[in-house]
């Protein structure tokens, strides 16, 4: 079983209702913010107000800090590679490297923002159904002139729907896929020549069958990509304005700090 | 007002060197609340021609029509409702609900209306409100087929169309849907089956159209199938029609295994009195 990493865990705080319009805003600006500013106070802001939010979500630390956890060996590695690689005054001699004061001052930055951008964005899923999020951006969509492209904002939120719905069935059929060619004696380690169609040609032709398949059941059930009812009406509430006030504001001092 | 098709003929790949022709000139009526089945060989058509009835294909010559509407017509979509195979591969909701929600919502139905319809949906499957906010796919298999069915029904469809519907269930999948589609059917809803599965399905039936090799080799009421003497037949009424040939003299026409058992003490007795009445002789 796979640790669910940016899953939604149900709940009832204030974080759970706002609409999902005004937490997909404030992620993106709070993620824009994060790489605008230099200096260790405004990160440092950024953090405090993660830990506020998170009390506020009521939910327990350990869901963000699981999305961090695999990004983990990338995050180390670009603060290693800044804190060698950067010119500056050498804080210590190591053979042949050089970690330097700006190194470490560029790493921590640089690190700060991934790991901020991470739990921000884990911060919206946990505390938002992935439905919710899909109709969001559904929602947000819908002005732009997409179909001068020929899609929908709805085929786009379809799309998304299914993407997240399958991904989980892919992993499984891969499995199953990788067990039936083992069980005939496939390795998958010695002739990679051999197994990676031996896994791609069925999983491939399955994949493809399925669609057909859904395609069907679903114009049966009368989808036709354009404008439909939904579940989730849409409505920016007091606390949602309250909220984009609270963030924009934050955002103006911060860049002042 | 029924299903018609007239002269109706398909061909898949058609003006390639892979054309093949899937049915020839079939003529077919399918009246409302009739319990239809559709017999016939791998390959001889009968999915086609399931796909023309709702217009996920259109005939190549000839004509469809729904209660007199054209089968691309959204109302003549809706008064069909289409269940196919693996359930499994017609899900992709989140949840039950949003599962069965989704054709009332493409219709464009308020959500109090859908919810409405989900309720009424799922309560005719015999699912269970708690079943709602479960995901579709940590269902079992004939949990899953329910779902797929109930999603169907939620559009109040006057036809339900289904495609090897028991397929692969276990026996109690198998009874469960059978007792939905009894139940559909005892509500007005005309249901349409294709199917191998003809110990389940048989009892219900009330007409049969068998296709073989695109064309309609026989259709009308089973009583008159019986006596055709087509096959194919459920193995227990195989056993009796066998029996009859062999001399004993059963009524072939019985489905059930308990009906045969029937059949056959009676027949017992029918012989054992013949026979003290002739040694009393």
């Amino acid at each position: 079983m796979h640790e669910p990493v940016f899953s939604y865990v149900p709940g009832v705080s204030p974080l759970h209702k706002l609409d999902p319009r005004t937490k997909l805003v404030v992620v993106m600006l709070l993620g824009i913010l994060a790489f605008r500013i230099e200096n260790f106070a405004g990160i440092g802001a950024l953090f405090i107000l993660f830990f506020a939010l998170t009390l506020l979500s009521r939910l327990p630390m350990t869901v963000f800090f699981r999305a961090v956890r695999p990004m983990m060996l990338f995050i180390i590695f670009i603060f290693l590679a800044q804190l060698f690689f950067s010119d500056g005054r050498p804080l210590a001699t190591f053979w042949v490297l050089q970690p330097s004061m700006e190194g470490l001052e560029n790493g921590l930055t640089l690190v700060s923002r991934f790991i901020l951008l991470l739990l921000f964005a884990a911060l919206l899923t946990a505390s938002t159904d992935p439905s919710a999020i899909t109709c969001g951006i559904e929602r947000m969509l819908r002005p732009l002139p997409l179909q001068w492209l020929g899609i929908s904002s709805f085929e786009l939120a379809t799309m998304m729907n299914i993407s997240i719905a399958f991904l989980p069935l892919l992993f499984e059929r891969v499995e199953r896929t990788k067990a039936a060619q083992a069980a005939r004696g496939m390795d998958f380690v010695k002739n990679p020549f051999h197994s990676v169609p031996a896994l791609a040609i069925p999983l491939l032709r399955g994949v493809i069958r399925d669609a057909e398949e859904l395609a069907l059941a679903m114009e049966s059930r009368g989808y036709q990509g354009k404008r439909r009812t939904s579940m989730h009406e849409l409505s920016m509430q007091n606390r949602d304005w309250i909220a984009l006030f609270v963030i924009v504001l934050f955002i103006i001092i911060v860049l002042n700090l | 007002m029924p299903i018609i098709l007239e002269n109706v003929s398909f061909s898949y790949s058609k003006k390639t060197p892979l054309e093949t022709s899937a049915l020839r000139n079939i003529n077919l009526r399918i009246e409302k609340g009739e319990f239809v089945g559709i017999l016939g060989e791998k390959g001889a058509g009968k999915s086609t021609l399931l796909k023309l009835f709702n217009g996920l294909l259109n005939p190549e010559t000839g004509t469809v029509r729904v209660d007199g509407l054209n089968t691309s017509s959204r109302e003549a979509k809706r008064r069909i409702g289409m269940v196919f195979q693996q359930a499994a591969d017609q899900l992709f909701c989140r949840t039950v609900y949003d599962e069965i929600a989704f054709g009332p919502l493409n219709f464009g139905y308020s959500r109090k209306e859908a919810e409405e319809r989900v309720l009424e949906a799922l309560e005719a499957v015999y699912l269970d409100q708690t079943m709602l906010h479960r995901n579709p796919f940590s269902l079992s298999g004939g949990e899953m087929q329910r779902v797929a069915l109930a999603s169907a029904l939620a559009l109040r469809p006057d036809y339900l169309v289904l495609d090897e519907p028991i397929t692969g269930l276990d026996p109690v999948g198998k009874k469960e849907i059978l007792e939905t589609l009894k139940k559909v059917k005892d509500e007005g809803t005309a249901v349409i089956a294709v199917t191998h599965n003809l110990k389940g399905f048989f009892p219900l039936l009330e007409k049969i159209v068998l296709i073989r090799e695109g064309k309609i080799a026989f259709q009308g009421t089973k009583e008159d199938y019986l006596k055709t003497g087509c096959v194919p037949l459920p193995p227990i009424t195989s056993l009796m029609r066998e029996l009859k040939e062999r001399g004993l003299p059963v009524n072939p026409a019985v489905f059930t295994v308990e009906d045969a058992l029937q059949e056959i003490l009676r027949v017992r007795s029918v012989i054992e009195k013949e026979s003290t009445s002739n040694t009393g002789k």
